[in-house]
């Protein structure tokens, strides 16, 4: 009877849920949650602990469903202490529910743990049919998701520098250099034609080229092609490094090739760009004025590329 | 006896009567989850511990033979669909509703409505337990509820980060091979009704939310291994608004799912 009591308990929270989202009953979700009760849910019809919760709030006719949520969320998160991992699993649940949520003690309990050299285990269980889980991975993006780019004013933002710092401290990191340079270019402190990019490019190009095309070209950023031309060009200065560059388009369907005084990147979506440069073989970054000029005109195309010429 | 139980009990005695060549399994899989704290199937799982060899025995339903369409569909989550193994790395370490905003910029950026799966993972759709369902029933996005409804799925099981897939049926690379659905697929499924075997050509959704109550819904099939190559993907989102004006949830709903099998 008693266990019988316990499976009724989890269909009947999850509708006491939808019918009377209290701060109370969120809390006891969650924490049913995390130690795995909800797996049943998970895999057979949602995909992730976040999927559960976001869909039970979602059902609530309370419109404060959501408000309570973040609030019961910020309670649990407050007391969770990484260093004392149960089970692989449940820091799973947790960083998936901070990543989605972005409660405030969550940003300072992570990379507080990080900064104290805490790490987490390579793989989880996961949380259905044995999904595994790169826990590292999972928290770098976590941590990532509160400063999706740089505030307005850095200097006010203690939080900010100090994470800041610790990513500018990964790139000492091997497993973790091309996500550092990523995500230093995203809040705008590493410059996309500086040296140090370049330098990260060249002395490491095995691994960071291919993560910085591959991530160029999925995350359609509007500003896709200045990074690529600057990547490009910073490629030129080392033959692997310009190989591990065309070898990551290919992989992407898209391709480089020379035409003129320009190197042509076609995407592809059937886009193209051009990069001048300037010819006896060799690509001279004195040349970016020329190219930002240029690029303040937006996209190239190559059929208007053959009009110039033309003329 | 909790409501879930007597479920189970009137599933049993329909699933022996439709598809007999599964009888003795579904007998073993009653035992064993009598014999165990769970009682009935519908509260927890996967179940890793169960003995019985044929819990494990998905998509072993006839070949099924599909009403004309170009397509089949489902109804599906962006998490259960992009995420480890099989998700590219820049999926895999994100939850659901960033890649779910990360599809509608692929969507406007590539300026088409249909996404091909394989941008995001590698591999083939599986599904739990290795098994995947389907239907032939072209499945409407806006609104997406009164779809899911006609597959079976109560709101409880659509996420707000919902995600269709389809696969072109005369794919050249590829020959969908549904199964019709038998009750070792829908186990551990409270919404099921197994389609009468021998004689059926593809299994039937119950639809949950037609005026006259439950009826029977969408065509459904199920299958394993489909190559991410040929399928494509639709971001949906269905938020509260379209779960407060289709409120079909799924506890409310139990009463009416047992006086639907006794009536069977």
């Amino acid at each position: 009877m008693k266990e019988e009591m316990r499976y009724s308990t989890i269909s009947d929270l999850l509708e006491k849920a939808r019918m009377s989202p209290t701060v109370k009953v969120w809390e006891e979700l969650i924490h049913a949650s995390v130690s795995g009760r909800l797996n049943g849910l998970i895999g057979r019809h949602l995909g992730n602990i976040e999927e559960v919760l976001a869909t039970a709030a979602s059902n609530s006719a309370d419109p404060l469903a959501v408000e309570s949520f973040q609030t019961a969320l910020e309670n649990v998160v407050s007391q969770w202490n990484p260093a004392a991992i149960r089970s692989a699993s449940s820091m799973e649940s947790m960083l998936r529910l901070i990543q989605e949520n972005l409660p405030r003690s969550g940003f300072v309990r992570l990379l507080g743990y990080l900064i104290d050299g805490g790490r987490f285990p390579r793989f989880s269980l996961g949380t259905a049919d044995t999904v595994p889980q790169d826990l590292d991975d999972l928290a770098w993006e976590t941590l990532s998701r509160y400063f999706p780019v740089a505030p307005k004013d850095p200097a006010a933002f203690p939080a900010f520098q100090t994470y800041s710092r610790y990513v500018q401290s990964q790139l000492a990191n091997p497993a973790r250099r091309t996500d550092a340079c990523i995500r230093l270019i995203e809040i705008g402190q590493m410059l996309p034609e500086g040296v140090e990019l370049g330098s990260q490019i060249n002395s490491h190009a095995a691994e960071v080229v291919s993560g910085l095309v591959n991530w160029l070209l999925a995350a359609h950023r509007p500003d896709r092609n200045l990074l690529i031309s600057e990547v490009y060009l910073h490629c030129q200065e080392s033959q692997m490094a310009r190989i591990g560059f065309e070898t990551s388009l290919e992989a992407h369907g898209a391709s480089v090739h020379h035409e003129g005084n320009h190197a042509i990147i076609r995407y592809r979506e059937g886009e193209s760009l051009a990069i001048p440069f300037t010819g006896e073989g060799g690509y001279e970054r004195s040349l970016s004025h020329e190219w930002q000029d240029m690029s303040e005109l937006g996209f190239f195309r190559l059929s208007e590329i053959a009009a110039e010429e033309d003329e | 006896m909790t409501i879930y139980s007597e479920i189970f009990k009137e599933r049993l005695r329909l699933d022996k009567r439709d598809q007999p060549s599964w009888a003795g399994d579904i007998a073993k899989l009653a035992t064993w989850f009598k014999k165990t704290s769970f009682r009935h199937p519908y509260g927890d799982g996967p179940y890793p511990r169960c003995t019985v060899q044929s819990y494990k025995a998905t998509c072993a339903g006839p070949d099924a033979v599909l009403p004309s369409s170009d397509y089949v569909y489902r109804l599906t989550s962006v998490g259960s669909v992009i995420r480890p193994p099989a998700a590219k790395r820049r999926y895999r370490s994100a939850t659901s509703s960033v890649n779910f905003q990360r599809l509608l910029i692929a969507q406007e950026a590539e300026k088409r409505l249909w996404l091909p799966l394989s941008d995001y993972m590698d591999g083939s759709i599986s599904g739990y337990r290795n098994c995947t369902w389907w239907t032939t029933s072209e499945l409407s996005w806006n609104p997406t509820l009164p779809s899911a409804h006609k597959v079976g799925m109560p709101n409880q099981w659509v996420a707000p980060t919902a995600m269709l897939l389809r696969v072109r049926r005369d794919n050249r690379f590829f020959s969908f091979v549904g199964k019709v659905p038998t009750p070792i697929d829908a186990i551990e499924s409270s919404v099921f009704l197994a389609a009468v075997v021998p004689g059926a050509q593809h299994g039937h959704a119950i639809n949950l939310a037609d005026p006259e109550g439950l009826v029977q819904g969408h065509p459904e099939v199920v299958a394993t291994n489909i190559p991410v190559d040929i399928v494509e993907l639709l971001p949906v989102a269905v938020d509260e608004q379209e779960r407060q004006k289709f409120p079909v949830n799924l506890v409310p709903l139990l009463p009416d799912l047992l006086a639907y099998y006794r009536r069977k």
